[in-house]
């Protein structure tokens, strides 16, 4: 990351929280071996607000990230395992009568945590699905005409089989742009998978990982979010991407409004990240292949999933400057 | 200094907008260009307009500032109402009967403009402003059309565009010289398409034409002659017309500018005859008359162009004998060339003559007796010694030497400031005062001819002139001007005789500048003229002529541009051209190119300009492109600055500064002052990386 480094560097971050994320990111490296980059986004996703889709095989190490994250801030944690026969009630919490009192009282679900894992998301029914998005969009939950708000900071990694998997609801468009990014792990290379079968058991790893952010830091960075500047040049350069996306010939819908929003917090939060209150190309660049991944469906291909080079044509065809 | 007094001017509060009222916000340096564009505006008329009204224009100059520095505010409108009719009272009164004139209308501008400056609440008043400028800067033309009056318009309109730039700059400009330099530059380059609209645009006769009042008395001949009633003939050094010989040119003593002739004697005065059944010729009648048939040259024809200096007068200056070669030109009976209309415009004209001829060999019994009358009483004296000597001499042309002889052996002066002469004029002058100009001897000669029965006339006009060795012209001033006699003798026709010449023989040879130069009177009005100083330095004459050199081509290739030189600019390019053609093709020309270029804009998808630093990095980008390492599309600039230091080590810390400093400016929040300053730096950045490199 020297390339951040040599970037003129704006005081008005404070320096500590730096060092703090510097520090989380290498106590999460540890659990996860090689994956930095992958470490950085889901930071930048947890910081921004927005929840994160976590999109791999069985056993890449999913389930492990989230573990990390939550440790890392001392977050407390609750993970759902997605099947096909959950209710919405087993997310959200029931009400039930109280003999003692002769009341009815509201016993929270899962939900009502910092950090939430909804494991195997396309596994459950659409309507649990949709239970989990509106709880995720609201930032709270109505049950039995009450509104109830979900802690701050919420944050929900939802992780899912590729979709060819077999007994599956794949969540629909719409449904995935609630989503800030999307994810993939990826196999380790080689050094790092050597190293990960000469350790020890992963679960003491995580076990004895160090806090080294709170659940304040997140709310303080979120905050600072939108003091983080923007020029022209800049925005002239995600509308050209936005633009990009929408010509009718390449992919069968562009990007929407939200999306092009989240293009733009995830940059600037990933500015904050790196000390610097303005973005500048290099953020954009840095978050679109998670940020678009999901939002976007190639003409050409009619599975939902954009691959690779989707985005990376928007990277190489869509230049800094306009024509 | 310069900098505390603009700073002074930028001065100004942030003030609150009110809500509701949008007040235009005219960006700092632009008042600092309107006032100058105004000041420099006023300048030149400032001598003409009385003198309430510049210091009318000064207090609202003045006003306008304390306005923009938000002192006062904008005056209300029974305020402006009242000023508006107070100051029209103040013109009526002030011009009077010559409200209509241009000096007034000049003045109604001025103030106008000036006045304009206390309203300007929106953009479009100080548009307003800005082209009543340009307008009124054209309206200077009117009067002078010299060579430094048209450098100081051309200054000026270069302020003026530069106060048009400022209003379009925003607040970060805040070094007035940059603009001025910025307008500059764009002025450069309006320079061809200036000189291409100059050679082309269709040349239409005015609509309406200037009242003017030039006819202020001391230049150029009248049409009546009295010398005994001058007592100190001033004579100014004004160009009165500039000769280019085409053919070779004649001796000096022979350059006889021939104006009008005076037929008609009072007694005193001698005027022209106004003719009742007066015969004029055009070019295409000149054969149609026997007096011009039988015009007998002799020799090879002078040909010249002449530029002639406006007159009010209806003649032109022509050698003896002319031959018509311009359709705008006609010719009288005693061969006196004019025009239509009175002179009101530098008028150029190509002639012909024939130094050597014979006129009139034979002439009527009405033009003999007109030009033999003299009053029947007065000037007894004279006429006795007329006919006395005429009794004793052998013939006319011993006559007329015994005369010019008289005048040499006696003693006669030549001056400039004579004695007025009594009431037999012609008497006091021969026998009595004998100091006299041109015009004493033009006209006692003419009389003592007459007296004898000779028929004689007076001709007036200019002798000689100024032979300029830098342009081969010769430059006709109104010092030159001149009178002399013409007699008709028997078998010889007309003849000129110059009675000067014998009292004063320098005067015909070498000019009159070498005669009077010691003479009180000789340009007594040119004070402040480089002429005073001719004799003085050689140098100084070198410079005179020089200068008359640039500024008879300034006015025979810029100023005489008309149709005429237009059309014949088009016969040298085309063949078969006529003024119809040209103006169609002009025109069809016009529509075409107006018609291809809108069609070309508006076929362009509408594009977003870069700005300027993101222009400044793209250059330096295709800089490095051109060195082999080009950007790739998408490459953002910190990853592409690794790539080139990875390629070209050398240039790693260059490229990696003026990266830094792009994406500083490009992407980082800035105040204004810092971005001009680091705009600057960058460009500077990259000039000295492409000079190195």
């Amino acid at each position: 990351m020297s390339k951040e480094e040599s970037l003129p560097v704006s005081d008005i971050a404070p320096r500590k929280i730096r060092d703090k994320i510097e520090e989380a990111v290498s106590e999460i490296s540890n659990v996860i071996l090689g994956k930095e980059k992958q470490i950085r986004l889901s930071l930048c996703c947890l910081f921004a607000g927005g929840h994160l889709l976590m999109e791999d095989k069985p056993g890449m190490g999913k389930t492990t990230l989230s573990q990390a994250l939550a440790n890392a801030f001392g977050l407390n944690y609750s993970r759902i395992q997605f099947t096909s026969d959950l209710l919405p009630a087993d997310i959200l919490g029931v009400t039930i009568y109280d003999q003692s009192n002769g009341e009815f009282s509201f016993h929270q679900g899962p939900i009502f945590s910092n950090l939430v894992l909804a494991d195997e998301i396309n596994r459950t029914t659409p309507k649990t699905q949709s239970a989990l998005l509106e709880a995720m969009e609201e930032g709270q939950v109505s049950i039995d005409n009450k509104t109830m708000v979900l802690p701050r900071p919420f944050f929900v990694i939802a992780t899912q089989n590729p979709v060819s998997f077999a007994g599956t609801y794949p969540l629909p468009e719409s449904q995935l742009d609630r989503f800030l990014m999307r994810l993939q792990i990826g196999y380790p290379d080689p050094a790092a998978e050597r190293e990960l079968l000469n350790n020890r058991d992963q679960r003491e790893k995580i076990a004895g990982m160090k806090q080294s952010l709170n659940a304040e830091d997140v709310i303080q960075i979120s905050n600072q979010i939108p003091e983080v500047h923007t020029t022209d040049t800049l925005l002239d350069y995600v509308q050209r991407i936005v633009a990009y996306t929408r010509q009718d010939n390449l992919f069968s819908f562009g990007l929407s409004p939200r999306g092009a929003m989240a293009l733009t917090r995830s940059a600037r939060t990933w500015a904050l990240m790196h000390d610097r209150m303005h973005v500048i190309p290099e953020d954009v660049q840095m978050v679109l292949p998670a940020v678009v991944d999901h939002r976007l469906r190639a003409i050409s291909d009619a599975s939902g999933r954009s691959s690779e080079s989707y985005y990376q044509r928007l990277l190489n065809e869509v230049d800094i400057f306009s024509e | 200094m310069i900098r505390q007094v603009f700073a002074w001017f930028l001065k100004r509060p942030d003030i609150k907008v009110k809500s509701g009222v949008e007040i235009y916000r005219m960006p700092r340096t632009a008042l600092i260009w309107i006032l100058a564009s105004l000041t420099s505006v006023i300048i030149p008329h400032m001598l003409r307009m009385p003198v309430w009204l510049t210091l009318l224009c000064g207090c609202c100059i003045g006003t306008s500032v304390l306005i923009f520095q938000g002192r006062i505010s904008h005056p209300g409108s029974k305020i402006k109402t009242s000023i508006v009719f107070v100051v029209l009272f103040a013109i009526v009164t002030q011009y009077g009967r010559d409200i209509f004139s241009t000096d007034a209308i000049v003045g109604v501008l001025v103030v106008g403009i000036a006045l304009k400056l206390l309203e300007m609440k929106k953009k479009q008043d100080v548009l307003m402003v800005i082209y009543l400028c340009y307008f009124t800067v054209l309206a200077e033309f009117i009067y002078s059309q010299s060579i430094p009056v048209a450098i100081y318009m051309a200054l000026t309109v270069l302020v003026i565009t530069s106060a048009l730039m400022s209003i379009t700059q925003t607040e970060e400009f805040q070094r007035p010289m940059r603009t001025l330099k910025l307008s500059g530059i764009v002025l450069l380059q309006s320079i061809p398409l200036m000189a291409i609209l100059f050679l082309i645009f269709p040349r239409i006769a005015p609509l309406w034409s200037v009242p003017m009042q030039n006819s202020n008395g001391i230049t150029g001949l009248s049409d009546e002659m009295s010398p005994g009633d001058i007592g100190d003939l001033t004579r100014s050094g004004d160009l009165a017309f500039r000769v280019e010989f085409s053919s070779e040119i004649p001796p000096y003593s022979q350059l006889y500018w021939r104006g009008i002739t005076l037929e008609q004697f009072d007694g005193r005065e001698w005027s022209r005859r106004r003719f009742r059944n007066a015969q004029y010729l055009g070019v295409d009648k000149q054969e149609l008359y026997p007096w011009f048939r039988e015009i007998r040259t002799l020799g090879e024809p002078v040909r010249y162009n002449v530029i002639m200096e406006p007159t009010q007068q209806s003649w032109v200056f022509t050698l003896m004998v002319p031959q018509l070669t311009n359709e705008r030109l006609f010719m009288r009976r005693e061969f006196q060339v004019g025009t239509q209309r009175p002179i009101n415009q530098r008028m150029s004209y190509d002639a012909t003559s024939y130094l050597d001829h014979i006129v009139d060999l034979e002439m009527s019994r009405g033009m003999t007796n007109n030009n033999l009358s003299i009053p029947e009483s007065g000037n007894e004296q004279s006429r006795a010694f007329a006919e006395q000597m005429y009794a004793e001499a052998e013939s006319d042309e011993d006559f007329i030497n015994t005369i010019l002889q008289y005048i040499r052996n006696n003693e006669f002066f030549y001056t400039l400031s004579p004695s007025l002469l009594g009431e037999n004029a012609i008497d006091d002058f021969l026998f009595n005062t004998r100091e006299g100009f041109c015009e004493h001897y033009a006209s006692t000669f003419t009389y003592l001819m007459r007296a004898a029965g000779i028929p004689a006339r007076v001709v007036t006009g200019y002798q000689g002139g100024e032979f300029n060795k830098y342009n081969d012209t010769l430059i006709v001033r109104q010092y030159d001007a001149h009178a002399w006699s013409e007699v008709w003798l028997e078998g010889r026709g007309w003849v000129r005789v110059d009675p000067t010449a014998a009292v004063a023989p320098g005067r015909i040879e070498f000019g009159s500048q070498f005669t009077f130069q010691e003479d009180e009177g000789f340009l007594d009005d040119e004070v402040f003229s480089l002429l005073q100083f001719r004799s003085s330095s050689l140098l100084i004459n070198d410079l005179i002529l020089r200068m008359e050199m640039i500024d008879y081509a300034w006015n025979r290739f810029v100023l005489n541009y008309d149709q005429g030189m237009q059309f014949a600019l088009f016969s040298r390019l085309f063949e078969n051209v006529n003024q119809r053609k040209v103006l169609l093709s002009l025109l069809v020309f016009m529509f075409l190119f107006t018609g291809l270029t809108a069609f070309m804009v508006l076929r362009k998808p509408i594009k977003k300009a870069q700005t300027p630093v993101n222009a400044l990095y793209l250059k330096f980008c295709r800089f490095l492109g051109d060195n082999g390492i080009n950007r790739h599309s998408g490459e953002a600039p910190m990853i592409y600055s690794e790539r080139v230091a990875a390629v070209q080590p050398q240039w790693a810390t260059d490229v990696a500064a003026i990266t830094r400093l792009y994406m500083e400016l490009a992407f980082n929040k800035i105040s204004p002052e810092e971005r001009l300053g680091k705009t600057h730096q960058l460009k500077l950045a990259i000039r000295k990386f492409q000079v190195i490199n």
